[in-house]
């Protein structure tokens, strides 16, 4: 398999440009994610509440106000089916284009890692809107690492949301692409709900390793959660190996 | 009518429905959404408004989920549906259809899905509640399924894209559901007040919990969803021709 890196650079390019260009998508890309996380900040009332959390190796219950709290938990959920929806339509723009590309002679690993690629950087700039969004009504006490962990759930579901985009129409996948973070992140994971004893269903889903990690970087000031972290990591491969299992199926298989 | 004349309604009718249950996804979907929504969100509004002391039942929860299941269906049926006609309406204005004609048709098809969206919610909300009113239960629930459907035709002729249409449209359900919710206590006043199921909601919480309500919020349902489907009727009725 030969990997040239011009043509990488070439269609990645191509295809940031090809979202770019269409303004609307831009405006919304910034406008959505601002609104959605000032507006829950100005919802919420500031009534007392605590989270338990890992404080030197000792889980403990930390006094944290349910506007902080939501302002937390919104930006996993905002970054998560905003990137879902972008993965999924990324996927299903290409498909056509991508199976001629490949007719022509594009390496397969070029074209999917420029896709992949595209939707990395799109993901990386809804997570930093959404984090600076975040700043004027909360500021985690780990800052850098609340920004990678929700990185890592919006690449989670950008991923899957590109796996889904392969194969399902744009209103299934819409649909999946939309409820699965809301209830996955918004709904199982949301710390404002007991967490003491979590199905292990619940464990399985994307959201449940970034949310341990978003807990800790959020209220407490020293790192106590790398085990939740590296697993959060490998759940990413094992998503970004189901995008690449994918792709070769739909796309690489049928050309 | 005659034989012909209706065969000139009924085929094109029977092609856009064909086009939504040939994809067995959709059809699985239109039952599992509300499903999801009412049991599993249902549940957690009920426990988190606990928390918020706002007076929220769990009963009304899972009936704002089951309206927002039905509202969300539709809008996303009525959008999709315009952003993927283009070909079909081409090829029926070739067959002698005029705009106006489709732009009737596509609507009748959305008042057909946003029926079958709302039955399937509503159905589900029986089984965990008895409501003392089900047809303004079902009437409410169906405007505002009517009212998305509406809104969904309106972005779709009007955002070329279906990715940035999508957006425009879960702008309007995240901030209706999540933003203006009465999750967080009453959403009253400018500019929350002009969210597509706003007045709908209020006059759906009263009724799941048998209190009376203001009757001119049915008149705001009513005109706000008026308004949209001229909107969204112009919209389509210019794209359509240009089509």
């Amino acid at each position: 398999m030969s990997v040239g890196v011009a043509p990488l650079v070439t269609v990645t390019t191509m295809g940031l440009r090809q979202h770019l260009r269409n303004t609307l998508f831009a405006a919304l890309l910034v406008v959505l994610p601002i609104a959605f996380i000032l507006l829950s900040f100005a919802r919420t009332p500031d009534v007392p509440y605590a989270v338990t959390a890992t404080v030197g190796g000792v889980e403990a219950p930390i006094p944290v106000g349910m506007r902080n709290l939501h302002g937390a938990i919104m930006v996993p959920m905002t970054v998560s089916f905003l990137a879902g929806i972008l993965g999924l339509f990324v996927m299903i723009v290409s498909r056509e284009g991508d199976r001629r590309l490949l007719r022509a002679g594009l390496p397969a690993w070029t074209l999917l890692t420029s896709r992949l690629a595209v939707i990395a950087a799109f993901s990386t700039a809804i997570t930093a809107i959404s984090v600076a969004a975040t700043l004027p009504g909360f500021v985690p006490e780990q800052l850098l690492l609340f920004s990678v962990v929700n990185l890592i759930a919006a690449l989670q579901y950008a991923f899957l949301g590109a796996a889904v985009g392969l194969f399902l129409s744009p209103m299934s996948g819409t649909y999946l692409m939309f409820f699965a973070p809301m209830i996955d992140i918004g709904l199982l994971q949301n710390p404002m709900f007991p967490r003491d004893e979590v199905a292990w269903w619940v464990q399985a889903l994307p959201g449940y390793w970034p949310t341990e990690v978003l807990v800790d970087a959020s209220f407490t000031p020293d790192f106590d959660r790398p085990d939740a972290l590296l697993a959060a990591l490998s759940y990413l491969a094992v998503v970004a190996l189901v995008g690449l299992l994918a792709f070769r199926r739909a796309i690489v298989g049928q050309r | 009518m005659s034989a012909s004349g209706a065969a000139r309604w009924t085929t094109p009718l029977a092609m856009f429905v064909r086009e939504y249950y040939r994809t067995t996804l959709n059809v699985v979907l239109l039952v599992a959404i509300p499903a999801l929504v009412i049991f599993a969100v249902g549940d957690a509004i009920g426990r988190i408004s606990r928390i918020f002391a706002t007076g929220l039942t769990t009963a009304m929860a899972e009936s704002m989920g089951a309206l927002w299941a039905a509202a969300f269906l539709t809008g996303m049926i009525g959008f999709f549906m315009i952003t993927g006609a283009r070909a079909a309406d081409r090829r029926l204005l070739g067959a002698g259809y005029r705009p106006v004609q489709l732009v009737a048709l596509r609507f009748i098809v959305i008042a057909l899905f946003g029926g079958l969206a709302t039955l399937a919610s509503y159905l589900l909300l029986l089984t965990r509640l008895s409501p003392t009113d089900p047809v303004q239960m079902l009437a409410v629930m169906y405007l505002a399924a009517l009212l998305y459907g509406a809104l969904g035709v309106l972005i779709g002729s009007l955002v070329p894209g279906e990715l940035e249409g999508s957006f425009a449209l879960l702008f309007f359900f995240v901030m209706d559901a999540f933003i203006a919710s009465p999750l967080f206590g009453e959403a009253g006043g400018f500019p929350l007040n002009l969210l597509p199921t706003f007045y709908p909601t209020k006059v759906l919480l009263s009724v799941t919990a048998a209190q009376p309500h203001d009757p001119v919020h049915w008149w705001y349902i009513a005109a706000y969803a008026l308004s949209v489907s001229a909107l969204a009727g112009a919209a389509f009725y210019r794209a359509a021709r240009a089509r």
